[in-house]
């Protein structure tokens, strides 16, 4: 069942039902008021059973689909309603509310909340008939937006009788509005290449586990690397060519919270410019072609119990990085940071720059800091004026 | 017997190893008589292989499957020469090119240089081997899949390697009915033992031929030339759809008009072929590719070309 209903029969119906057995009792006496008696009942039972009838004849489709925006863009998505009954639908409205995050433009506005705006446009659909109704979406702000609590109200020709039908299942359009991307200054500093399994024609490094190729067999080249396979169809001994690699990965470290002293963790005011930081950060990496994760101090389920993106690179990684950026919300469950730099630090690429953004003050945290200081791993912080500043530590150190 | 009827034919039989992918098959009838070359891409499971098996049972061909793996070398796809010890001289031994369907499995875990050595058998149907220049068996098909989920050990294929792609075809989850018919059919027995040829060689050669004479009016002509030009010109597109891909675009139209029984084209053909044939050959700008699929690019164009129709009818 697609939709939970509701008949409302308000007062004035039972008032007309009322009136029309009146007249019928009355037309003992005045033969005249039957007829009008028994057209009344038969418009006051009729409007009844078209609304019931109606009520189990209309199906939204629910495909799904998600829409990815920026920050001002628009998109259309389509509605699609199916009256599958022998019976046109006439004054019935459609509304919905949808996240704030996203707007729709075009139709009613009948609220305006905090968090939700509510919408609604009227619905006509004749018998088996498919009408799809064009929704113009304008994303907003970051976040991830739904259309929730649909609700088609439909009523008879004289608007006696009000049949509210609830959409009963999750309606499959997400939204997910991407943070705006801010520059980060001295971000080339960030890019420091090290020896490790990333492709890098100009390597002193090799994988082996990566043959590209075959090459003569000269004296001197080791046993290990000669391939039998190749070796078996040439004359002479193959030895495998192996790819150059390099290592170049990013580890960025969003905090959400800022610590005052040794008090409470609050949510971070500088949160959104933060995440922006981040979103040009993980653009940058992806037009460089330098792996990144990423980790946020927000609780999740999972083998990794924080927000978190396994290390990746290109196009589709990006996009589920923005897409881990659009979901942070100002309300979500945190986890402690000191918490969340043990499991970077368990699951650290040695190799791999890290960039933390957001608050680092906290005294708890201290020690994984001073401890990747000392082992001399690249560490940087983004300030709130989106400068890249080498981690110095409590001494006052450089890093590099 | 008519193409359309053969075709039909050949749907019912796959349909009985592949349940309820009649577009599909359709699609990759297409492209075979396009003479043109197919990646199968979706989620493991979908049946992908069992499709390509399927096809090259039906068509009475040579069959040759390779599985692509990060140590698999070009001449492993190739051929190569060597040395016979007891001629002493020099051999070619020709590699699983030399057949009529290809079945390049997860083409995308080979590395970019083994992807390359499809290059020249997917576009010029030969292949060279040590100098030697050998030509294919006709008709040729590279059926290659891989897993777009995937992105540990795989290698994404370039797009000099896309656009020699006639078409990638998503082949989707089953819907729930037709999970059960394949739960049902799939319980005693294995459908594809039991597939028979449809088609010779010589006949799919001659339907071949046939596609070329599969009339395109000017305004039909126009309206694929608008739907190319809008890819070039797209905000959401880097790299446009190439002049191959416009030859490709017309030969799989013809061939998507013959196999429905017509012998001209119509805009709703070439609405129906554009997504598969033009999607994979444009490439998204960073902005582009995070709003919007390559696929729903190509349908947004689609929709906001205007549709020819008759002189006479109303627009």
């Amino acid at each position: 069942m697609q939709w939970r209903k509701e008949t409302d029969l308000p007062s004035s119906f039972g008032f007309f039902i009322g009136t029309s057995i009146l007249l019928l009792f009355a037309s003992i006496y005045i033969e005249a008021l039957f007829f009008i008696g028994i057209v009344a009942l038969a418009v006051g039972l009729s409007s009844v059973y078209y609304v019931r009838y109606i009520t189990n004849q209309i199906a939204l489709q629910n495909v799904k689909r998600a829409v990815r925006m920026f920050p001002e863009d628009e998109e259309t998505i389509l509605l699609t309603f199916r009256n599958n009954g022998k019976l046109p639908i006439f004054s019935s409205t459609f509304s919905f509310f949808t996240d704030n995050q996203v707007s729709v433009k075009g139709v009613k506005e009948l609220a305006n909340g905090r968090f939700k705006d509510n919408y609604c446009f009227p619905l006509t659909i004749m018998p088996n008939e498919t009408r799809q109704y064009q929704l113009k979406i304008k994303a907003n702000k970051r976040g991830p937006a739904r259309i929730s609590e649909i609700k088609l109200e439909v009523k008879d020709l004289l608007g006696m009788v009000r049949g509210v039908m609830y959409f009963d299942s999750v309606y499959k359009k997400d939204f997910i509005v991407y943070p705006t991307a801010d520059p980060v200054k001295g971000i080339e500093r960030l890019i420091q290449i090290q020896q490790g399994e990333r492709p890098y024609a100009f390597s002193y490094f090799q994988d082996p586990t990566l043959t590209v190729g075959t090459r003569d067999y000269i004296i001197g080249d080791s046993f290990k690397q000669i391939h039998w396979k190749a070796s078996a169809r040439k004359p002479e001994l193959q030895t495998k060519i192996l790819e150059k690699t390099t290592s170049l990965s990013w580890t960025l470290i969003l905090n959400i919270t800022t610590t005052k002293g040794d008090s409470l963790s609050i949510v971070d005011p500088n949160l959104e410019q933060n995440i922006s930081y981040m979103a040009f950060m993980c653009q940058y990496a992806t037009q460089k072609n330098i792996p990144f994760s990423i980790y946020v101090n927000i609780r999740a389920r999972g083998k990794v119990p924080v927000f978190h993106l396994d290390v990746g690179q290109g196009r589709p990684h990006l996009m589920k990085a923005l897409e881990l950026l659009a979901r942070i919300r100002h309300d979500s469950l945190i986890t402690p940071m000191a918490h969340m730099l043990s499991l970077v630090d368990r699951k650290l690429d040695n190799q791999a720059v890290i960039i933390a953004v957001g608050d680092i003050d906290g005294t708890k945290e201290q020690s994984y800091y001073s401890k990747w200081q000392n082992a001399r791993k690249p560490f940087y912080h983004i300030d709130t004026q989106g400068n890249t500043v080498p981690f110095r530590g409590q001494l006052g150190r450089r890093v590099i | 017997m008519q193409v359309s009827e053969k075709i039909k034919h050949l749907k019912e039989s796959i349909g009985k190893v592949i349940i309820g992918k009649e577009e599909t098959v359709e699609l990759l009838m297409v492209a075979l008589l396009s003479k043109g070359h197919v990646l199968l891409e979706d989620v493991p499971g979908t049946g992908k292989t069992m499709l390509s098996k399927s096809l090259a049972k039906s068509i009475n061909g040579a069959f040759r499957r390779v599985q692509f793996t990060p140590d698999v070398l070009p001449s492993d796809i190739t051929g190569i020469q060597f040395l016979n010890p007891k001629t002493k001289e020099f051999e070619l031994k020709p590699g699983p090119v030399m057949t009529n369907i290809l079945l390049a499995d997860e083409i995308n875990r080979a590395t970019p240089r083994t992807q390359a050595s499809l290059l020249e058998v997917m576009e010029e149907r030969q292949v060279t081997i040590d100098g030697e220049t050998l030509k294919l068996p006709t008709p040729f098909l590279v059926m290659a899949t891989q897993n777009p989920i995937e992105s540990q050990g795989t290698f994404p294929l370039p797009e000099a390697q896309m656009d020699r792609f006639l078409m990638r075809i998503n082949v989707g989850y089953p819907s729930a009915s037709e999970e059960k018919e394949i739960m049902r059919r799939y319980r005693k027995a294995e459908p594809i033992d039991e597939l028979t040829p449809i088609f010779s060689l010589e006949e799919m050669m001659e339907m071949q031929a046939i596609i070329k004479d599969v009339n395109i009016t000017e305004d039909v002509e126009d309206y694929m030339l608008e739907i190319i030009h809008k890819t070039r010109d797209s905000e959401n597109v880097e790299v446009g759809v190439s002049p191959r891909g416009t030859l490709a675009f017309m030969r799989a139209v013809q061939s998507y008009a013959l196999i429905n029984g017509r012998t001209y084209v119509t805009p709703t053909d070439v609405q129906k072929i554009a997504p598969h044939v033009l999607s994979h050959r444009i490439v998204l700008s960073l902005e582009g590719e995070l709003r919007k699929s390559s696929k729903q690019v190509v349908e947004e164009i689609i929709a906001l070309v205007e549709v020819p129709v008759e002189t006479g009818a109303v627009r």
